[in-house]
């Protein structure tokens, strides 16, 4: 078919942008695409697909299922295209696209493995026209940006299209509904054995049936509304969909998946409960997408969390664990306040939530901070909470709520100052919850930490 | 006799961290009865006496069902509002009270039409943002974040004069409405915690004395930090 001449020039001048960016040491992952949209609008419809498109979306655990499904396909032999290091919006996207495009607007490589976020999903998939779609979950995020998850599962149920096969959370009663008449798969977790499920969380974004209305009643939930449930009233069909890849326990740093009655082990980069949904998220893709049990375990024992979502090192003679507790979303947020609750010994925790981004321009709103469970951290094991940054106040009032005795909260302006007011004495693990626009802080206080060793004694 | 405060569909009208402020008003009131009413349940005021209905933001399609709920009740409603009923209906959750909401592609939903406001709705273009101004004479700082403009008629009064921020609608400086004890406001998330002064009041007509909030010190700390950051000239209304 034949393309507009603006087509062509925005690939021409796109890719002068992206050399030009890069001679200045500037990463290229969302300039031009956003300058070439602006240029060209319908840019997106003209581009011809790579041979396989996979996209990933959802509230949480999209970017780190893309990667794994990225080093997955590339171990087995596949010349990717991939945006782990740009954008998952339109303009991000159209910058993947014009960096890796011919000038006729094809691709050499017949792969791509796109991140999506599931906001954009109306300005990127019916373009992409992916041929695999994961969805992790779907659950509250940004109240700003993403209102509640219906109006997220509207925009999503509405772009994907037809063609597209489906690999969804059969335990997300949301999004196990997206797309009815695509072709689809599921994975879950079994409850597993020895778990103690989270139950007292805030937030349940899925409580009434969406067929008649009546109650929804759950067998089991892992966090949130993540687990198995079925609508009360018994003349009512609605429930959860049958589960084709399930973990049904881990073993050794391994998940135990059932497929077609047999047993299938993965290594796991982790053992939080999202670590368990993501590998087996990116698992049933891969074998859905016809690569053997045998080819995607020796790539899974390849696989490591990114170090920017947890690392942990030692310090003044404690065990440091940072997490990505990512402000502004609370289902994320609660699940790295389960994890510091559950972790053993005596803690002491920091907290560096602030929405940078969102404070250069505006006030944070902190609606947010209400419906993420402070409340795991009331127990007697947490010995200190030191908070920083300038909504410290906030957070106060909102541990109060909580019901942490005040005695152990300390609340400073900047979030660097955090170390200095952190009482070592009695306590096993130094807990650090930050933002992802908090980075440059979190290395000030990483160092900090670290110096405690070479003159230990010094913060007690 | 005890004070008696209804909380309406908590389990699906509390979309923004609005459950905390009933969280907080246990706290500040906990001599209070408190009543949490289920969606598919009969509401406790519709049988008994209360002296606060509290309902937050809910999705639009629950929209639809509180509104299926509540039509029964509607006479109710209005002859609890003409006693001087407290309700406070923060987010959408007033729109349900008002005559309609049009959508932009011209779709209506008819509401309980109890107060003479309507609402217009745009899916594709949610507007938030920080809202700062005053009620009576104290200052009010909170949140906004919707998908519809609202436009009070008459009989109607405003409840926040706003001084910065984004106004419910194109035509006003204003954000929300009273009429007689029922406030109706866009604004979203702990509101009574955000607004201690204005808890103050609201527990004042409920108790008819002055009372000491809970974490009041705390409380209007943060207050105050957050009206001083919403008057920086440096800070954006979104």
């Amino acid at each position: 078919m034949k393309k507009p001449i603006r087509f062509y020039i925005s690939i021409a001048g796109a890719k002068i942008l992206i050399k030009l960016m890069r001679l200045l040491k500037r990463n290229a992952t969302n300039l031009p695409g956003e300058i070439m949209l602006i240029f060209y609008p319908k840019l997106l419809h003209h581009f011809d697909m790579p041979k396989n498109v996979i996209a990933v979306t959802g509230t949480n655990g999209k970017t780190t299922v893309s990667n794994m499904i990225n080093n997955i396909l590339r171990s087995n032999g596949a010349d990717t295209i991939n945006n782990s290091f740009g954008g998952n919006v339109d303009t991000g996207i159209a910058s993947l696209l014009l960096d890796h495009c011919t000038m006729k607007g094809g691709f050499k490589k017949d792969t791509m493995v796109l991140e999506v976020d599931e906001r954009s999903a109306a300005r990127v998939l019916p373009y992409v026209r992916p041929d695999w779609l994961v969805c992790t979950n779907l659950q509250r995020d940004s109240l700003k940006r993403n209102a509640h998850t219906e109006f997220i599962f509207n925009i999503l149920n509405a772009n994907i299209p037809d063609k597209t096969k489906l690999i969804l959370n059969g335990d997300d009663l949301i999004s196990s509904r997206l797309a009815p008449e695509n072709p689809r798969t599921h994975f879950g977790i079994a409850q597993l054995p020895d778990e103690k499920p989270t139950l007292d969380n805030i937030i349940c974004d899925i409580v009434s049936c969406p067929k008649c209305g009546s109650k929804l009643s759950y067998s089991f939930r892992h966090y949130n509304h993540i687990g198995q449930a079925k609508c009360s009233n018994s003349s009512c069909d609605f429930g959860s969909p049958q589960v084709d890849f399930r973990v049904v326990r881990t073993e050794n740093g391994e998940a135990v998946i059932m497929h077609n009655g047999k047993e299938e082990r993965y290594k796991l980069p982790n053992n939080r409960i999202t670590d368990l949904y993501n590998t087996c998220a990116a698992v049933t893709f891969a074998r859905s997408y016809g690569l053997s049990y045998e080819q995607v375990q020796s790539s899974m024992s390849e696989v490591k969390v990114v170090r920017s979502r947890y690392d942990s090192f030692n310090a003044a003679g404690k065990e440091v664990i940072i997490s990505l507790a990512k402000g502004q979303n609370p289902v994320a947020c609660s699940g790295v306040c389960d994890f510091v609750r559950r972790e053993s010994g005596n803690k002491a925790v920091i907290m560096i939530l602030e929405d940078l981004y969102d404070g250069k321009r505006t006030s944070e709103n902190i609606a947010w901070i209400y419906e993420t469970d402070f409340e795991f951290l009331k127990g007697d094991d947490i010995k200190q909470i030191i908070v920083g940054g300038k909504r410290a106040d906030d957070y106060m009032v909102r541990l109060l709520l909580a019901g942490v005795d005040k005695s152990r909260i300390t609340c400073c302006r900047y979030e660097t100052d955090t170390v200095k007011h952190l009482k070592t004495d009695g306590i096993d693990k130094i807990m650090i919850m930050y933002d992802l626009f908090n980075v440059e802080s979190l290395n000030s206080i990483k160092a900090q930490l670290k110096a405690l060793d070479s003159k230990e004694g010094e913060v007690k | 006799m005890s004070i008696v405060i209804e909380e309406l569909f908590p389990e699906v009208c509390s979309l923004f961290g609005d459950g905390a402020n009933m969280k907080y008003l246990r706290q500040c009131l906990p001599e209070a009865r408190f009543e949490q009413t289920a969606l598919n349940d009969r509401p406790f005021f519709a049988d008994n006496h209360v002296d606060m209905i509290y309902m937050g933001p809910m999705t639009e399609n629950t929209q639809l069902q509180v509104i299926k709920r509540l039509k029964p009740f509607r006479d109710r409603i209005e002859e609890l509002i003409q006693k001087g009923t407290v309700f406070l209906m923060t987010g959408n959750a007033h729109e349900v009270f008002g005559k309609r909401i049009t959508d932009k592609d011209g779709t209506v939903t008819e509401c309980l039409g109890i107060n003479d406001f309507t609402a217009k709705r745009d899916m594709m273009n949610r507007f938030s943002g920080l809202v700062l101004g005053n009620y009576e004479d104290i200052e009010i700082a909170a949140f906004r974040a919707q998908f519809t403009k609202g436009y009070p008629g008459e009989g109607l009064v405003p409840f926040v004069k706003m001084t910065k921020g984004v106004p419910m609608n194109d035509d006003e400086f204003t954000e929300g409405y009273t009429r007689n004890s029922f406030y109706g406001t866009y604004l979203l998330g702990p509101l009574l915690i955000l607004n201690p002064y204005f808890t103050k009041k609201l527990i004042k007509k409920l108790c008819g004395q002055d009372r000491k909030l809970a974490f009041e010190e705390e409380v209007i700390k943060a207050y105050n930090t957050r009206i001083a950051d919403f008057k920086d000239k440096k800070v954006g209304i979104h």
